[in-house]
């Protein structure tokens, strides 16, 4: 395994905060209640948890939060009432008691001083607002991706985290996956020559279109408030009459709810890219979409400014397992996936180590460990806000060229588009009344 | 090699030989494939515009007809906002102006005005701030907000002692957003006086408006907020991110002041390009140089040695010790196998820190630095500030700002600056903020 320290660069700006911080916030005064159970870690070293909207793939990472012996899980909020049982019967039984909380108002688990960290698992439209709020009450935030709707959110979310000094880790745990961790060490080795092309994989078309829509459901008859908040399940998303389908998971595909196939997935393998080309605190200057039609396979084609290129491609992987990285060079190439399998050019077979499936499958556990760790040391994670967003900010640049069907160029330290007035409009969208960033 | 995978990537070989085989080159595209559409449930459809993608086909100005047309629905009116929202220009204004006080379309209306850069857009916004309460004026001002349109400070500092808790926590939020010298005034004064009833919100925006303020180069004004910020009335994030952004510009300022002086990076934060060692005992992380001899023994005391010599010389470095000895060589000579001959600027647990020590030579302590000098203000096991001045004969060294040594020395005028482990139990010392000035 590579050491996470090794990969950690932040812009100047960051390194003196980091560092001024060091010195000014040195005695950090960890909260935990005593749980009293044996075997359990000492109160001053156990991270105290909350959870905000939890559906399947947020209890498969709850359920990673739980097996860590210094966490302990003390509240549930969720618009949902089924959902609130079913967190609270799943901590309830891992700790013996019926002490885990429940609540509907987000603003009540903020309220709880001990309280230190939040996961966020909500659908993606208020994954950047939950996540700045949360910041905002002094706690921590372990978010599910894709973490923004916009470039303006992406944007936001690297700010406030920066400002307010707490530590944030999307979940793109593929960052602590055993055979994604090696391809992009290797990238960074030159070992595959200078600067090698990044191709991402994103929203296999075949399977997930990458466009959203903007249509809506027939309207159903709301369902109570204590069953469902559905004014609360839309959030800062616009209003739309409600339909059962969406609160139950089907909410991807629509433009308000959701960023997008190449979102979906490049916020992983584009992630993944940007750590690999060394390109974690921007993101590429041009996008040139391939393959607008539908039905057909589809393409950005990114170039950073130092030369760098970035491919987002929803085919021509070779098929290891879903989320392909492929880097490839003068040198020599490799390639990789879900699964942990791993190819290289002959040059570089020798070398390559074996990584079990199980290896693999162990990302999520160590990208929670990966955050636990930084809660304590109060370093960086390696998803951390900035690394994020830039990744997500490329993503979203991607997909407006792929909408407006025209190359686009942009700047990074100003996330501008140049001379398209069109772009520049569709990086950030109005929030529903009262919320804002 | 797992055999599955070799397995795998056999037929996979046979399957795609274009793929494997060039291997420099990106894969190719395959054959399109087609793809289904999403199965969902069939979408709602406007009895009169049709579906979501036939309204949002339609030109602006048939847009802006379906905002005016009182029989036209919530679906088509919806629609017509969010695109306008990319393609309407300041003829779309009055008709989205005029959904700013319907419940179900303001936010649409919102949404279709925010992104249009006409100031027109400004001018609804601002006179909405007059006309409409609740959530809807929160809606408005937080739009205003994210326009930053500065006409506006006016009205908001106002709405900063509006009855309605959400309108006054908007306003404060906007103002912050907004920035510049107005803005900032009006939320110092809040905060100087302490009346506003929202004040962690004015305490927050505070915090966005200092950061703007340093980005447009009013230094003065924003540290004059942050400082207002450090108050024990605040709210502790606020006040605790107000210490470190303050921290961090004065941090920013010395190293710009530094950079001034001529100082350059001995090493880039990174890795370890310009410096050659034993990798089996240096590592970099977080901006730190680690070397440890944990699980490796040293025969001889070894060294990480910057690739080339430096004469007269300014060094600065932050050192961090955990135990046993280590030390910074300046003027010296490199051996092989990452041994180094000349002067040590010493340190020890316990000891021989500021003192000048001549490693492999044989005139052993030239300067005790460590009696009365270092002992003094060495902080063990965490960050000291070394310093080195070598200026013709003269050399001086420095600890946490104390000049512990002075000497005159000639033996050798320039060589290699190098970073010591020392045999014996296994130890670990971290360096960083290493930046060197030529000086001639």
């Amino acid at each position: 395994m590579v050491r996470k320290t090794e990969f950690v660069s932040r812009r100047r700006l960051l390194k003196t905060a980091a560092q001024a911080g060091a010195l000014v916030m040195a005695p950090q005064v960890i909260r935990g209640s005593v749980l009293g159970r044996s075997g359990a870690a000492p109160p001053s070293d156990r991270i105290t948890l909350g959870g905000l909207g939890i559906g399947s793939r947020g209890t498969s990472v709850l359920r990673s939060f739980l097996s860590e012996p210094d966490v302990q899980f003390l509240a549930i909020c969720d618009v949902r009432n089924e959902r609130r049982e079913a967190i609270k019967t799943l901590a309830d039984q891992k700790y013996g008691n019926r002490d885990c909380a429940m609540y509907s108002d987000q603003y009540e688990l903020w309220a709880r001083k001990d309280i230190d960290a939040v996961l966020i698992a909500t659908g993606d439209r208020w994954h950047t607002l939950l996540s700045i709020l949360t910041a905002r009450s002094g706690k921590d935030v372990y978010c599910e991706k894709p973490c923004s709707m916009t470039i303006a959110e992406s944007r936001a979310l690297a700010d406030t985290f920066q400002r307010l000094g707490r530590i944030y880790q999307a979940g793109t745990q593929r960052r602590n996956a055993a055979n994604f961790v090696y391809a992009v060490q290797l990238a960074r080795s030159g070992k595959l020559g200078k600067l090698p092309t990044l191709h991402a994989e994103v929203g296999p078309g075949n399977r997930w279109s990458p466009r959203t829509t903007h249509d809506w459901l027939p309207a159903e008859p709301e369902p109570p408030r204590q069953v469902c908040d559905w004014d609360r399940w839309l959030g800062p998303s616009p209003w739309r009459p409600y339909n059962s389908q969406y609160v139950q998971g089907r909410w991807r595909g629509y433009f308000d709810f959701h960023g997008g196939g190449i979102l979906e997935w490049g916020s992983h393998t584009v992630d993944l890219c940007q750590w690999a080309g060394d390109v974690d605190e921007t993101a590429p200057l041009e996008y040139e979409p391939h393959g607008m039609g539908s039905n057909t396979p589809y393409s950005i084609d990114c170039r950073y400014a130092s030369g760098l290129r970035l491919v987002m491609r929803d085919s021509g992987f070779l098929g290891l397992g879903s989320c392909h990285i492929r880097f490839a060079g003068d040198a020599g190439w490799i390639e990789t996936a879900d699964g942990g399998k791993i190819e290289v050019s002959e040059n570089l077979r020798a070398e390559l180590p074996a990584i079990s499936p199980e290896e693999a499958r162990a990302a999520t556990a160590n990208h929670v460990r990966d955050f636990l760790n930084c809660v304590k040391s109060r370093r960086q994670p390696r998803s951390n806000a900035l690394a994020a967003s830039q990744a997500h900010i490329a993503c979203h640049a991607a997909y407006i060229a792929f909408q407006l069907g025209r190359k686009l160029t942009f700047d990074p330290a100003t996330d501008t588009f140049a001379g398209d007035d069109e772009a520049n409009r569709m990086r950030s969208r109005a929030m529903r009344e009262p919320w804002r960033l | 090699m797992p055999r599955h995978i070799l397995l795998a990537a056999m037929i996979l070989r046979m399957a795609v030989p274009a793929l494997v085989l060039a291997q420099a080159q990106p894969p190719e595209q395959p054959k399109p494939k087609p793809r289904p559409e999403r199965v969902v449930l069939p979408p709602m459809v406007d009895e009169k515009y049709g579906s979501s993608a036939e309204i949002m086909a339609l030109e602006p100005a048939r847009l802006i007809a379906i905002l005016q047309e009182p029989g036209a629905s919530v679906y088509a009116k919806a629609k017509a906002c969010q695109r306008l929202a990319v393609v309407g220009d300041k003829s779309a204004v009055p008709a989205l102006a005029a959904l700013l006080a319907d419940p179900r379309l303001a936010h649409y209306a919102r949404f279709g005005l925010e992104p249009i850069p006409d100031p027109s857009a400004d001018d609804v916004l601002r006179d909405a701030l007059r006309k409409l309460q609740g959530r809807l004026l929160v809606g408005v001002i937080n739009s205003v907000g994210y326009r930053r349109d500065a006409k506006a400070v006016g009205a908001l500092a106002k709405l900063l002692y509006d009855g309605d808790s959400e309108v006054a926590q908007a306003a404060a939020a906007a103002l912050g957003r907004i920035s510049g010298p107005q803005a900032a005034k009006t939320l110092q004064q809040e905060l100087d006086r302490g009346k506003a009833p929202v004040r962690p919100a004015v305490a927050g925006a505070a915090l966005v408006c200092a950061e703007g303020l340093l980005a447009q180069g009013q230094r003065k004004q924003a540290l004059a907020l942050y400082d207002a910020l450090t108050r024990a009335d605040l709210p502790t994030p606020v006040r605790d991110a107000a210490t470190r952004q303050m921290a961090a510009a004065a941090a920013r300022d010395a190293a710009d002041q530094e950079a001034r002086e001529g100082f350059r990076p001995l090493f880039n934060g990174r890795d370890l390009g310009g410096w050659d060692g034993d990798p089996r005992l240096w590592r970099v992380g977080d901006g730190v140089i680690v070397g440890s001899t944990e699980g490796v023994t040293l025969q001889s005391n070894s060294f990480l040695i910057t690739r080339r010599s430096f004469g007269d010389f300014h060094l600065k470095a932050q050192v961090k010790l955990r135990n046993h000895n280590s030390g910074i060589q300046f003027r010296s000579e490199a051996l092989p196998d990452w041994g180094v001959r000349g002067l040590q600027a010493d340190m020890a647990e316990n000891n021989h820190w500021g003192s000048v020590y001549d490693e492999r030579g044989k005139r052993g302590i030239l300067v005790n630095g460590w009696s009365g000098k270092a002992e003094k203000v060495v902080r063990a096991n965490d960050w000291n500030d070394y310093e080195i001045l070598c200026d013709g004969d003269f050399i001086q060294l420095r600890v946490n700002g104390v000049v512990t040594a002075e000497l005159r020395d000639t033996a050798r005028m320039s060589g290699v600056i190098a970073l010591q482990l020392h045999r014996g139990p296994a130890m670990e010392a971290q360096f960083r903020n290493l930046r060197i000035k030529v000086l001639r």
